[in-house]
């Protein structure tokens, strides 16, 4: 009976020791395939978070161009942390820092280098890109067109020029082409040579570099949310239909007029077309999603101030209505418009557009209508208004920004694996 | 006898172990299916992720260049950056032998091997025909899996910023 007790304890202890070896090999065999699925997602989480960093630090470059085309060179410092998020989930962090010290002179343009710092949404990888930003007021030029230019022969421009493909018409002694500044093109150049100017002893162009090839920009937007938001804040709002305005312009007359309701910043915006004729007393912007006309003179009350100007910013067209037949036009004004500026009429059958101010025309560079057309009035007297360059008090201005150089902070291979 | 009475019998033993090789392979089988099965995903997953490391190099490179060229029956990527401030002259991308060769020269040179097997013939460099200045890369990677074909093709886009 001992002995067959003993036997029995042998075999039970041999079947427990089975047992666990078993579950032993299946534990281990589990854990391993568990640590081996593990590891794999560590190191694509890791590869996910380093990417999402770098788009978030892009989209920080993004907000950067964004401010100053909106803010222009007040845009400074270290700004906070802004998040990336929709619906209340957070995609991404980035911060981005201005080096104001460092802003350096290019021609005419600026060249501000900023620093955007990514971060993934747990903030547990970041990438860093350093870019600087090709910035320029529109008040700079004359004449910026993101189509292209013809300059006649007898033109006669006191400041920089910007445009796409630029010609130069054959001018003569009796008819030369003179331009006080640099012309700026981000496409062809026809008809004069900058290497070789005395091939062209008729075109005298002053500006330091006479040309400049740049890299092509992006062109000026006439943001209507950022408008709308502006006029409904302290501004005069126009939701649909369009607007007159006429009389004396001012910031608490802003529809012309001896009443009317106030515009304390400046910004008048119609959601429609705008039919303007004023006085302008005070620095405003007259912001319209469709045209602009222009239905008689629109000249500041006071010829010696340079301080006081006038924007007209339309998504549409810039029109000058048909004056009285052989009549004249005086209009001062910065104009940006996403289309064109145009005179109605059959050429030469009105008598003199007096323009003082500058002017931004996209244009439709997909088509060969020209930009500007103002051969309706027999002659035109063009004179530059440089303040709105180096002084402008256009509330809500737009300026030019567009990326110099780009570039991430360290050799991207470093951080991450490679197989 | 009370000794031995306190240990299992061996037909308990064997049920709990039958009873806990069933759970484990049920559980086993929830998350991975066969063994073949679980070795092919990861096999998937890793190409992946050998894919997303690849594109995040080249996506850099090719987002600070200012210029490029392909050859070499699209095979090589060639990327050139503007003259100041930046830490490479040139990288370039070389398609062969199963791998993906990446060399930079400028302030910082040297060779890496992004992709050390796997990398498929059809894998290339293109120029795209519609926008200007953007660079197509398709990427193809294989592996075998106890005799099965693991296949991926990762397609990118990317514009010179610079």
């Amino acid at each position: 009976m001992k002995i067959i007790s003993l036997q029995i304890k042998k075999r039970h202890g041999y079947a427990l020791l089975a047992s666990i070896v078993l579950c032993l090999f299946f534990g281990i065999f589990i854990g391993l395939a568990f640590m081996r699925s593990s590891s794999v997602n560590i190191r694509g989480t890791v590869s996910r978070n380093v990417e999402d960093a770098l788009y978030a630090a892009e989209a920080g470059v993004h907000h950067a161009l964004s401010a100053l085309r909106f803010s222009g060179l007040t845009w400074t410092g270290t700004n906070g942390l802004e998040d990336i998020d929709e619906g209340g989930k957070v995609y991404g962090r980035y911060q981005v820092a201005v080096d104001s010290a460092n802003i350096q002179q290019d021609s005419s343009w600026k060249i501000v280098p900023i620093t955007v710092v990514g971060w993934n949404a747990d903030q547990t990888a970041s990438r860093q890109i350093n870019a600087r930003i090709r910035w320029q007021s529109l008040g700079e030029f004359f004449i910026s067109t993101f189509s292209d230019l013809e300059i006649a022969k007898g033109a006669t421009l006191d400041s920089g020029i910007l445009g796409r493909n630029i010609t130069f018409a054959n001018a003569t002694q009796a008819q030369p082409i003179t331009i006080q500044g640099t012309v700026n093109h981000f496409g062809t150049l026809t008809g004069y040579d900058p290497n070789n100017p005395l091939n062209y002893p008729h075109i005298s162009i002053t500006g330091n570099p006479k040309t400049s090839l740049i890299s092509p920009p992006a062109a000026p937007v006439v943001d209507s949310n950022r408008y709308s938001n502006l006029a409904n804040d302290d501004g005069y709002y126009q939701a649909s239909g369009s607007l007159t305005i006429s009389g004396n312009l001012n910031r608490n007359t802003p529809l012309g007029g001896p009443t009317g309701p106030s515009a304390g910043n400046g910004v008048i915006f119609v959601n429609g077309d705008v039919y303007i004729s004023a006085t302008v007393a005070e620095s405003m912007a007259v912001v319209a999603t469709g045209n602009i006309y222009i239905t008689g003179d629109v000249m500041y009350a006071n010829q010696n101030d340079p301080s006081v100007q006038l924007g007209l910013f339309a998504k549409g067209n810039i029109i000058i209505n048909s004056p009285p037949a052989g009549g004249s036009r005086t209009l001062q004004a910065m104009l940006i418009s996403e289309q064109r500026f145009y005179a109605q009429g059959n050429p030469g059958s009105f008598g003199t557009l007096n323009f003082k101010g500058a002017m931004s025309i996209r244009g439709q560079p997909s088509t060969s209508t020209t930009a500007i057309d103002l051969a309706a009035f027999a002659a035109r007297n063009y004179v530059y208004h440089s303040e709105l360059s180096t002084a402008c008090t256009i509330p809500a201005m737009i300026y030019l920004a567009y990326l110099h150089t780009w570039q991430v902070a360290g050799d991207p291979s470093i951080a991450v694996d490679t197989y | 006898m009370r000794r031995a009475d306190r240990a299992f019998s061996l037909v308990e033993v064997i049920v709990v172990v039958a009873v806990c090789a069933v759970v484990m392979v049920l559980f086993g089988s929830l998350f991975v299916g066969s063994w073949v099965d679980y070795e092919a995903t990861m096999a998937r997953v890793n190409l992946q992720e050998r894919m997303d490391n690849f594109f995040i190099v080249l996506e850099e490179d090719v987002l600070e260049a200012s210029d490029f060229t392909i050859s070499n029956n699209d095979q090589r990527l060639f990327l050139t950056y503007p003259a100041s401030g930046f830490s490479f002259s040139s990288v370039s991308y070389d398609f062969g032998n199963g791998q993906a060769v990446r060399t930079t020269a400028g302030t910082v040179t040297g060779t890496q091997t992004l992709i050390v097997q796997g990398l498929q013939a059809t894998s290339l460099f293109l120029e795209d025909a519609s926008v200007p200045n953007v660079v197509v890369c398709q990427l193809d990677l294989e592996q075998q899996v106890f005799g099965r074909t693991v296949s991926l093709r990762g397609l990118k886009r990317l514009a010179l910023r610079n």
